[in-house]
């Protein structure tokens, strides 16, 4: 498949073109077209049954997919069986095989082709010590902790050098701090070795935390892939923006437009601004449209309280409720769009608001943004 | 690929299982002349038996004892499933265990125990004569109705376990704990939570029991004497003897069909009794 | 009363009555005695055996003079009981392997089966755990007759053996099976094992101990077994027919040696099969 190789850029990994899975009449994976570069940590990020570990599998052998092809560095590996693919799996129970030791899990790779002693000790050990279980190679896998099990899970996979790391959610079995000083592990391991990594999770945190770009994925179709920064500030439709963290909503009436900014006029200098650039089909009078801002970019001071630019948006609100957590709260605030939420870190500056003050809410002109009409949950 | 595996296992019942209990079947209904077995099919053994005084006697006998074997089993293996699920669930493993292995190992080793026991120059007699209790041995222990009791109830009480600590395992812990919590007092928690919920694998062990021992043929032969025989007994001199096995055929058809009865008659009254 | 809080671990209303906890204590003594009468009852009669069968002399009641081995010299020189030692041995071997390997099968067949019908197979093979002992002894026994194979010999018992023993192969692997986990299948295939390799290196290690414990139990079966071994073999005695032809003539002190004999060998493989069967539950 000469063909293959032509299109296939340098520094691709993996492509997915036009790749469909059926479960009976359940289209799990639609249409997936998809590129990941190598060396970057890639994440497959969505809700249970977006088919993200579908196509994780299918990129491993243990599905194959009805329609489309999936290519690994040029070569297609579509219908190859798992054990023929240089691609290796951290799975999310780990499978670690019960009746061997910590070192006959991790070499059993490695046995199967054919390295031989003192190359094969060598490895290993090499690799229990990257991991960080150094130490436990004579223990049996039935007696490790979860954090140690799932340390010993990838040492397996990783010690056979493959072109891509997939990984199923490893990290959902573990407790909140471990499992946030294994998702520093990881990015450091995979900096390191500088292995494609493939990352399956429904943690948006997570995902965001270790991943050089992100796919987000809802009912088989992947619905944006960007880097976390592009994902959180520049959502492709209110489902992504919606997912990956909290978001104020509202309905946009453009009562002007000048100088690339569209206002919505509230009377009294009060005014919803958003940034219209050139070109922006809806921005002409009369156009109603949904817009977002997220909350720990909304400004509440005290009633009356001038502040900000000229571009800012400016309205006035009254507290509904506010929510301590600690290094911040959460106010809600009733304003003339609608409730809109307010994170603001706790320092001691700050004065209390309570419910039923008035105040001023505010932003500024960037941090709000046009809500696709496509795409809707 | 599953049909092929299974298959094997599906032949050989067919062959072994339902191939002679059909002959078994067919065999009941031949008629009996000079030692041969031949055709025409016949009710005549059935009727025989219905009319058999003998075969009335017997039958009466079989099922009392072995209901009252399996009514005694059943009430001691209840209250060892309950310790060993309760109140020692810790030691619960190795007293279950002992269990499983006495099902399994030693029929017939208990059968000659007992009558090395009961004997008259067994343990329990010669003890009793050192130490001046009595003067001549006793010699009703043995072939009695009392010693194929004891025999049965002793063969009878791991079977009995078994389904009775199985439905116990479904009574979890936390089911009492709710009950509790509630305001229930113990006997309201045994009555309204773990009864229904164990009765099923007391109603199984009982069957089990009772069929084992309505069926047995050893340990009357061997502990009950010509006073306490069974059906098994009977049928096994019509084969015997008398090689009739037409009529041992029918015997032991009625037998089992009764004792089914009974024994489904007894769960559906058990169930009725405890809607 | 308000002000009195339970204590730890109470359940109910205020504190623990005194009289509650003695009450406690009484009952767990009541169990054990319970217990111990118990263990007695079974046991004490298969102990009574083993210890009469090294009893220096033939009498079968307290106290005991002294002890020897001579009632198993008289024992195992007899041509009759070597003999029938030999066709218990091979009854339960024969029962063991292909009872085993038939169980195995069907129950790797149960396996792929759908749900539904998984629970019907299951029953039919575990009818013959419910049927009566008697009816499938004499129904073998004139099966054979019948179909022209006479006369009665031992393949016939170990026919009826293995039809026992099914059940309980079934069942154990059956559970075995069911803690297998396939997805370790998966593991090894994407680690570059070959399907073939991978049923060697992880199915098999990991389902030997339930495979070993099922042939032992059947082997059990099989060694212990009397009805159906009594109608069906005539003359090919096994040992728990010696047994019985015995106990019918006159007390026989050799008895006790050949009936622990029996035991011994029937609680080994009892003991050996339930070891083998619980080490696989370990994950």
């Amino acid at each position: 498949m000469t063909g293959s190789l032509a299109t296939a850029r340098a520094g691709t990994a993996i492509q997915f073109r036009g790749v469909n899975k059926w479960f009976g009449r359940f289209h799990a994976v639609r249409d997936l077209d998809l590129e990941i570069r190598e060396g970057e940590f890639f994440s497959l990020l969505g809700p249970s049954g977006c088919g993200k570990t579908t196509s994780l599998r299918m990129l491993a052998g243990f599905e194959e997919p009805d329609s489309g092809q999936i290519l690994l560095r040029g070569e297609d590996v579509t219908y190859l069986p798992p054990n023929r693919r240089p691609v290796n799996m951290v799975f999310q129970n780990y499978e670690l095989f019960p009746h061997m030791t910590v070192f006959g899990n991790v070499a059993y790779g490695l046995k199967l082709k054919k390295v031989r002693e003192p190359e094969l000790s060598q490895r290993v050990l090499d690799m229990l010590r990257v991991v960080r279980v150094d130490g436990l190679e004579g223990r049996g896998a039935r007696q490790l902790s979860g954090g140690q099990q799932q340390r010993v899970a990838l040492a397996r996979a990783l010690v056979n050098r493959p072109a891509v790391l997939l990984l199923d959610e490893p990290l959902s079995a573990l407790d909140v701090k471990l499992r946030r000083q294994m998702q520093v592990e990881l990015k450091a391991i995979q900096h390191r070795l500088g292995t494609t990594f493939v990352y399956v999770t429904h943690d948006q945190e997570e995902a965001f935390l270790m991943s050089d770009r992100v796919a987000i994925m809802n009912h088989g179709v992947v619905l944006q892939v960007a880097t976390p920064r592009e994902i959180y500030e520049r959502p492709a439709d209110a489902f992504v923006a919606d997912f990956v963290g909290s978001l104020n909503t509202f309905e946009f009436r453009v009562d002007g437009v000048a100088h690339g900014v569209a206002d919505m006029r509230l009377g009294e200098g009060d005014r919803v601004r958003l940034r219209a650039d050139d070109g922006a089909s809806w921005a002409t009078v009369g156009t109603t449209i949904r817009a977002a801002v997220r909350p720990e970019r909304v400004r509440i001071d005290a009633a009356g309280a001038p502040s900000g630019s000229e571009t800012d948006t400016r309205l006035p609100g009254v507290i509904a409720g506010a929510d301590y957590v600690g290094p911040a709260t959460t106010y809600r605030a009733e304003t003339a769009v609608g409730l809109l939420s307010c994170q603001q870190s706790n320092d001691a500056s700050r004065r209390d608001l309570a419910v039923g003050d008035r105040v001023t809410v505010s932003w500024p002109l960037d941090a709000a943004f046009v809500l696709p009409s496509s795409g809707e949950a | 690929m599953s049909i092929a595996q299974l298959a094997p296992t599906l032949v050989y019942f067919l062959v072994f299982y339902v191939g002679p209990l059909a002959v078994l079947l067919i065999i009941s209904f031949l008629s009996f002349r000079d030692f041969q077995f031949v055709e025409p099919f016949t009710v005549d053994n059935y009727v025989s038996v219905a009319r058999s005084e003998t075969f009335r006697i017997l039958f009466v006998r079989t099922v009392l004892l072995a209901f009252l074997s399996a009514f005694l089993a059943v009430v001691i293996a209840y209250p060892f499933a309950h310790l060993i699920t309760f109140v020692f669930p810790r030691r619960s493993r190795t007293l279950y265990f002992l269990v499983l292995v006495s099902l399994f190992g030693g029929y017939l080793v208990r059968i000659y125990a007992w009558r090395t026991i009961l004997g008259i120059e067994g343990v329990v007699n010669g003890t009793l004569l050192t130490l001046g209790w009595i003067t001549d041995p006793i010699r009703e222990i043995l072939n009695s109705p009392f010693a194929v009791v004891v025999a049965l109830v002793n063969f009878l009480i791991p079977l009995a376990v078994l389904p009775i600590y199985a439905s116990m395992q479904n009574v979890s812990p936390g089911l009492i704990e709710a009950a509790r919590d509630l305001g229930s007092s113990r006997l309201d928690i045994t009555r309204r939570i773990m009864l229904p919920l164990v009765l099923p694998g007391v109603r199984v062990a009982f069957a089990f029991c009772f069929i084992a021992a309505a069926g047995d043929f050893a340990i009357p032969a061997l502990l009950g004497g010509v006073g306490s025989s069974f059906i098994a007994n009977q049928i096994q001199f019509q084969i015997g003897q008398t090689a009739n096995w037409p009529l041992a055929a029918a015997m032991a058809m009625t037998l089992i069909a009764l004792v089914v009865a009974i024994t489904a008659a007894l769960t559906w009254a058990s169930r009725f009794l405890t809607r | 009363m308000t002000a009195l809080t339970a204590k730890a671990g109470t359940v109910g209303v205020g504190p623990l009555p005194p009289r509650g906890r003695r009450r406690r204590r009484v009952k767990n003594v009541g169990a054990r005695i319970f217990l111990v009468l118990l263990a007695v009852f079974l046991f004490a009669p298969l102990f009574v055996v083993v210890l009469f069968s090294f009893n220096q002399t033939a009498s079968l009641s307290f106290p005991i003079p002294g002890l020897s081995l001579r009632w198993y010299d008289k024992v195992l020189d007899d041509p009759e009981v070597v003999a029938a030692l030999g066709r218990s041995a091979i009854a339960a071997f024969v029962t063991g392997l292909v009872g085993g390997t038939l169980g195995i099968l069907a129950a790797l067949g149960l396996q792929g089966l759908p749900s539904r019908w998984r629970g019907i197979v299951q029953t039919i093979v575990l009818v013959p755990i419910a049927t009566p002992a008697l009816l499938l002894a004499i129904g073998l026994a004139i099966y054979f007759n019948r179909l022209g194979i006479k006369p009665p010999k031992l393949p016939m018992a170990i026919a009826g053996h293995i039809l026992l023993a099914l059940p309980f192969v079934l069942l154990t692997m059956t559970a075995a099976l069911d803690r297998f986990r396939f997805s370790l299948l998966e593991a090894a295939r994407d680690l570059g094992a070959t399907r073939a390799r991978a049923f060697w290196t992880i199915t098999f290690p990991l389902v030997l101990p339930a495979v070993l414990g099922a042939i032992l139990l059947a082997a059990a079966v099989s060694i212990d077994e009397f009805i159906i071994a009594f109608f069906t073999t005539g003359t090919d005695a096994t040992l728990p027919l010696v047994i019985y032809a015995r106990i019918r003539r006159v007390i026989d002190p050799g008895l006790n040696a050949l009936a622990t004999i029996l035991l011994v060998a029937t609680t080994l493989l009892a003991v050996l099969a339930a070891r083998t069967t619980v080490s696989s539950t370990r994950r």
